[in-house]
């Protein structure tokens, strides 16, 4: 079975270092990392994900602009992408199933246990 | 006996007057005389002396007691004639007839005549006189008064007191004229109980005192109660009799009325049954004129004191408001400098504790060592990131700006909800849950969830002091709002949290919803629940209470006001504070 491809964008090296380590770890994940939101776009169009976690404040470009750059290449824009923030709690989001772009978010900190389910019901095949 | 007229100018009396003489002094001296020459005794020269001497005096006296009769009746005459003399009478001659000494006789009637006159207009004179003294004293005193009473309810006292005396009034009252709402209230009542009349309120036109405003003219009656035109108008306080009912003006103004009733109400024989006079009517203008101005003066100033009272009322109660307002401002301005904060605060700690989290997770699952105290130490860190993490949303909660989803809600409902999310605690905790739900409760406008968060934490809170067992009790009830001004019926929806723990000390109860403020164990909470819960009521403008019960144990109040309470009453209404 082929793995699936993850492309995790988070100016946080250690999140992304620690999930690339705990995802691929399972064996059924591909992950690419990148900490600079504008090296996000490249890095998809080479790395043709099956789903994108992205961070949504970064310093050079935040999370919306990233998605919405995805959105605009035809290429990509059926990826989907998963944000994950430090800005929202759970709570927040377990009450009112917010989106941000219509795209759904994670709040961190997130037990990596309900982040490879997450990613399993929403990675495209 | 007749007594005729003798010759010349006698008089019946003066014959009279001869006769009863000649028969009392000049018989018995002829019976003495007889008497003596029957015993031989008149021969002797000192009896004939002495009979000469008695003879001359009673001769002598006679003509004396003639001449002063003589006199008398003349004077008699003059003074009991009628003024215009009969020109047949026997006084034709007499009217130029002089009294020697005295003058002519009709000069001297008609000065008699004179001096009866004078004596009864003198009196006359003095009692008036009397009366105008009191009356000018009275209006000299209210000049006076006036002057130096500036308090409206001792000066129309006085005023009433004061005029009714004058003109002896047994009843009165003053009624002043409210010029916006043209009607007249009772302000002094003299001669009658004052709740008898306190609540008389008439409108411009209608009764006595109405007309009398409406007319500008004073009206007077003889008999109140006999007068057809008042007899139906009339309030039966007011006594009867003859009655006054006078204007009392301020330049071109008409500021109220004076009535005034000469005596009280149903008394059959007054003691003074006079009635009211022109002059009492005339001296009551005057009065009243002086009056009027004091009067309108001493309301003015009323008016004027009162505005200044409810201006300070105004000037407290906005002062009051700014207080308030400066301490929502500053708690604003601090709730937002906390949400700033609390959201750096979040953004720069949940990163580290994702990666944590990761880490932990990679270890606990990757880690080849069997050792069950790295396990331990792992889930330890875990869990310490969970710690860490509840904290960061209670922080941004408490600091968050918050949308409130109101709708219509049934209270027991949300209450029964929130009890299920906890009920694994409490069976943990072996705490018995015992519900007291009013059957019918009015719907409140509330956001559900954010409620039921608040529920879920007063039940948490109430376990958590109950860690050997207890009774949770929770009570849904309608009462009456406490501290609404009178008659202010509206009644609040209440919650009541009670447990059965170990209360919170008298010094820590002031301090329960200050943020970070816990009296739980280390670990067990985050000292935000009760700020939060705070907020998320007052938000929905109802009211928090936490303090101990007297049987032991804590009592957690929510209060609500029912919209439906708000909108009978108009107006919106808090919960009392």
């Amino acid at each position: 079975m082929d793995k699936k491809r993850i492309l995790i964008v988070d100016d946080e090296a250690g999140i992304t270092r620690t999930l690339k380590l705990y995802l691929e770890a399972t064996g059924a994940y591909e992950v690419r990392t990148e900490n600079q939101g504008r090296r996000a776009l490249p890095a998809a169009r080479e790395f043709r994900p099956n789903l994108v976690l992205l961070d949504v404040v970064m310093p050079d470009i935040d999370g919306g602009t990233v998605a919405a750059q995805l959105n605009a290449d035809a290429a990509l824009k059926d990826i989907p992408v998963v944000f994950l923030t430090a800005l929202v709690s759970n709570k927040e989001i377990g009450s009112q199933g917010r989106s941000i772009g219509g795209r759904p978010f994670l709040a961190k900190p997130l037990d990596p246990k309900k982040l490879i389910e997450y990613v399993e019901q929403h990675v495209k095949n | 006996m007749k007594l005729g007229r003798s010759g010349s100018r006698g008089t019946n009396l003066r014959v009279a007057a001869s006769m009863i003489f000649g028969l009392s002094a000049v018989l018995p001296l002829l019976l003495v005389v007889w008497l003596l020459s029957r015993h031989q005794l008149l021969t002797s020269l000192d009896a004939q002396v002495i009979l000469f001497l008695a003879l001359t005096i009673a001769v002598s006296g006679f003509l004396v007691f003639r001449k002063l009769v003589d006199r008398i009746s003349t004077l008699v005459k003059a003074l009991v004639s009628p003024r215009i003399a009969d020109p047949d009478g026997p006084w034709a001659e007499g009217a130029a007839t002089s009294i020697p000494g005295l003058g002519p006789v009709d000069e001297i009637g008609q000065m008699g005549d004179l001096l009866r006159h004078l004596v009864m207009d003198l009196r006359t004179s003095t009692e008036r006189l009397e009366d105008l003294v009191f009356k000018l004293g009275t209006l000299n005193e209210m000049v006076e008064v006036a002057a130096r009473i500036p308090e409206m309810h001792g000066l129309l006292a006085l005023v009433l007191e004061r005029t009714m005396r004058t003109v002896r009034a047994a009843v009165g009252s003053i009624m002043l004229l409210d010029r916006e709402y043209q009607t007249l209230r009772i302000v002094a009542v003299r001669g009658v109980a004052d709740d008898l009349l306190a609540d008389l309120e008439l409108r411009v036109g209608s009764g006595i005192a109405g007309k009398v405003v409406q007319s500008g003219e004073a009206i007077m009656v003889d008999d109140l109660e006999r007068d057809p035109r008042f007899a139906k108008v009339t309030h039966a306080a007011y006594g009867g009799g003859s009655f006054i009912c006078l204007p009392v003006r301020a330049g071109d103004r008409v500021i109220g009325v004076v009535n005034l009733a000469k005596r009280e109400y149903g008394v059959v024989d007054p003691p003074d049954s006079r009635v009211f006079s022109p002059p009492d009517l005339q001296f009551l203008n005057a009065l009243m004129t002086y009056v009027a101005y004091a009067l309108d003066n001493a309301r003015l100033l009323e008016e004027a004191l009162q505005s200044a009272k409810q201006l300070q009322e105004v000037v407290e109660d906005q002062r009051l408001r700014l207080t308030v307002a400066q301490q929502q401002m500053l708690q604003a301005e601090k709730a937002e400098s906390v949400g700033r904060l609390a959201a750096g605060v979040a953004h720069e700690v949940k990163n580290p504790l994702m990666i944590l989290l990761t880490g932990v997770r990679y270890l606990s699952e990757h880690l080849p060592i069997a050792d069950e105290n790295v396990a331990l130490l792992l889930e330890d860190m875990r869990q310490a990131v969970k710690r860490a993490d509840s904290v960061i949303i209670g922080l941004l909660e408490l600091a968050a700006p918050r949308e409130l989803d109101m709708k219509a809600q049934d209270v027991n409902p949300m209450v029964e909800q929130s009890l299920l999310l906890v009920k694994h605690e409490l069976d943990k905790s072996r705490v018995t849950l015992v519900k007291k739900f009013a059957d019918t409760l009015p719907p409140l406008m509330l956001d559900r969830f954010k409620t039921e968060q608040v529920l879920v934490n007063l039940f948490t809170n109430a376990i958590h002091a109950m860690p050997d067992g207890g009774m949770l009790t929770v009570k849904t009830s309608l009462r009456p709002l406490a501290g609404g001004a009178a008659g202010n019926h509206k009644r609040a929806l209440v919650v009541e949290v009670d447990d059965t723990g170990t209360g919170i000390p008298k010094d820590k109860l002031e301090k329960i919803f200050d943020p970070f403020f816990t009296t739980k164990p280390t670990g067990k909470g985050t000292g935000l629940g009760l700020s939060v819960a705070r907020q998320l009521i007052e938000m929905q403008r109802g009211r928090i209470e936490i303090r101990n019960r007297d049987e032991g144990g804590v009592r957690a109040t929510l209060v609500f006001v029912p919209y439906e309470e708000e909108n009978d009453n108009g107006q919106k209404a808090h919960p009392d504070r």
